[in-house]
């Protein structure tokens, strides 16, 4: 009898023992799958945070770009077509009344025009295919190099807004940059549509750089998390006097 | 000295009848009604779940074999081939398929096929060659069943961590869940006393009906338990998992 129950001692403590690892490990995976949970949630509010801080930055340099664009409109050709039509109107003859007329028409077009730029609703609407136009004809209509659109699959609009801001913004830096420091003779933009995928490459023939020894700057930098927050990649191939050329990919 | 004072405890609970066999067969009942009103009555608005009717033809199943395995033992007829073929085999595939259905690693599920097949042919080899099916009890494959149940519950667990699995809700309101930790803890403390089965035999039945007590407590709880888990999602689970 005393074996006995020694025997069933064992018996029935070992299958405690064993039930209370078992228990044991699920607590731990239970504390475990929680102490992550907090961890993830706590990682996701700080990117939520940080897409939220990008798009206030690229609205309010939006709304700079335009600003100045408007400002150097005014007194480029709206302030210049006034001033013909000054001109014009003092003169005397007749058909200047006439010539005065169409120059008046062309100012409301071109008032017209600015008024849609300053109206952030504006931007929101325009299929982002329609501002890449419009972008290389100021840059053309500027008279600094030449430019060309050419695009591949069916043209389809950004439906997330904050996405379209951000391209937008990224197409802007990338132009601005190009202006500024490279001096090239063409600019050309290729869109490509593959469903949801949306490629977009900017190349130039401007003096380039070696992006080995500038891997760091604070454009690239900023190019670089502002793709990341549309969880976007971006490639930027250049070499000094062999132009530059900037891959951008995005599923939209 | 220990070992006496945990008897005298385990003999007071069985005396008490804690977990005796028309307690036991009540869980189970518990557990099927719980399963069934799930089904014809939330199931239907909620969401439907091929593996939560899977888990309620289990446990109908254990009812039936449990009450066929009763009835043989009140007639003074051995049961042994009802265990050996109900709960040591056809029990086991059912709750392979359940891990082989909420496994969703290709390479588990690889494994739980591959366990199954073998498990099969040994079944058929100890039956034909070293165990007699209606007179012995099949320890040995018991002692395969509970060991790899208890792997593929500790990797199904393992994993949901492992893979950020039901990242957007709290572990205890997921069923899976439940119904696995529930299948570590029965198995964890049943394979001992399953397979010292014949061991156990020489000793005085009162030792074995506390050891069967124990078992069943265990078992009686994890039918409760598969029974209503498919009810936690509705009891726990909030917007943000909180």
């Amino acid at each position: 009898m005393e074996s006995n129950s020694i025997e069933l001692f064992i018996v029935l403590l070992s299958g405690i023992f064993l039930m209370f690892i078992m228990s044991g490990f699920i607590v731990a995976m239970v504390l475990i799958h929680r102490q992550r949970q907090v961890k993830s949630r706590h990682r996701v509010e700080l990117m939520k945070a940080d897409y939220e801080k990008t798009i206030l930055n690229v609205e309010k340099e939006i709304r700079e770009e335009t600003l100045q664009y408007v400002s150097q409109e005014l007194h480029d050709n709206i302030g210049q077509l006034l001033s013909l039509t000054k001109l014009v109107l003092n003169n005397p003859e007749p058909s200047s009344v006439l010539e005065g007329k169409k120059l008046i028409n062309q100012i409301i077009k071109e008032v017209r025009s600015l008024s849609k730029s300053i109206n952030r609703d504006y931007i929101k609407d325009l299929k982002f295919e329609d501002f890449l136009k419009d972008e290389l004809d100021k840059v053309e209509r500027s008279g600094f190099c030449k430019t060309e659109l050419t695009q591949k699959g069916t043209v389809m609009d950004i439906p997330d807004e904050n996405k379209k801001l951000i391209l937008i913004r990224l197409v802007q830096e990338c132009l601005n940059n190009a202006i500024k420091h490279a001096s090239p003779t063409w600019i050309k933009i290729h869109l490509e549509h593959d469903g949801p995928h949306l490629g977009l490459t900017i190349t130039d023939d401007g003096v380039g750089f070696d992006t080995n020894t500038h891997p760091k700057g604070l454009g690239l930098i900023n190019l670089q998390s502002r793709i990341n927050a549309i969880d976007g990649n971006i490639y930027i191939l250049s070499e000094p006097q062999k132009g530059t050329q900037i891959k951008m990919s995005v599923m939209v | 000295m220990v070992g006496k004072c945990v008897l005298l405890i385990a003999v007071r609970a069985c005396d008490a009848k804690l977990m005796s066999s028309s307690v036991y067969l009540l869980s189970i009942f518990l557990g099927l009604a719980g399963g069934i009103c799930y089904t014809l009555k939330i199931n239907k608005s909620y969401k439907k779940s091929k593996i939560q009717l899977l888990i309620l033809g289990l446990i109908l199943f254990v009812a039936c074999f449990e009450l066929y395995a009763i009835y043989l033992a009140k007639s003074g007829r051995h049961n042994r081939f009802v265990y050996n073929i109900c709960f040591f085999y056809l029990e086991t595939f059912l709750l392979l398929g359940y891990l082989y259905a909420i496994n969703l690693s290709k390479k588990v599920r690889r494994t739980i096929l591959y366990f199954s097949l073998i498990y099969l042919i040994w079944g058929i080899t100890n039956s034909l060659f070293i165990q007699d099916i209606w007179l012995t009890w099949h320890n040995y494959s018991y002692l395969m069943a509970s060991l790899s149940i208890l792997t593929f519950c500790l990797v199904f667990i393992f994993g949901i961590t492992k893979n950020n699995k039901y990242f957007e809700q709290p572990l205890w309101s997921i069923p899976h869940f439940w119904n696995t930790s529930m299948l570590l803890i029965f198995y964890s403390s049943g394979f001992l006393y399953f397979l010292s089965l014949d061991f156990l035999t020489e000793l005085d039945p009162k030792l074995v009906d506390i050891l069967g007590s124990f078992n069943r407590f265990v078992a009686g709880t994890m039918y409760i338990v598969l029974g209503f888990s498919y009810y936690t999602p509705l009891i726990f689970s909030t917007a943000h998992g909180k």
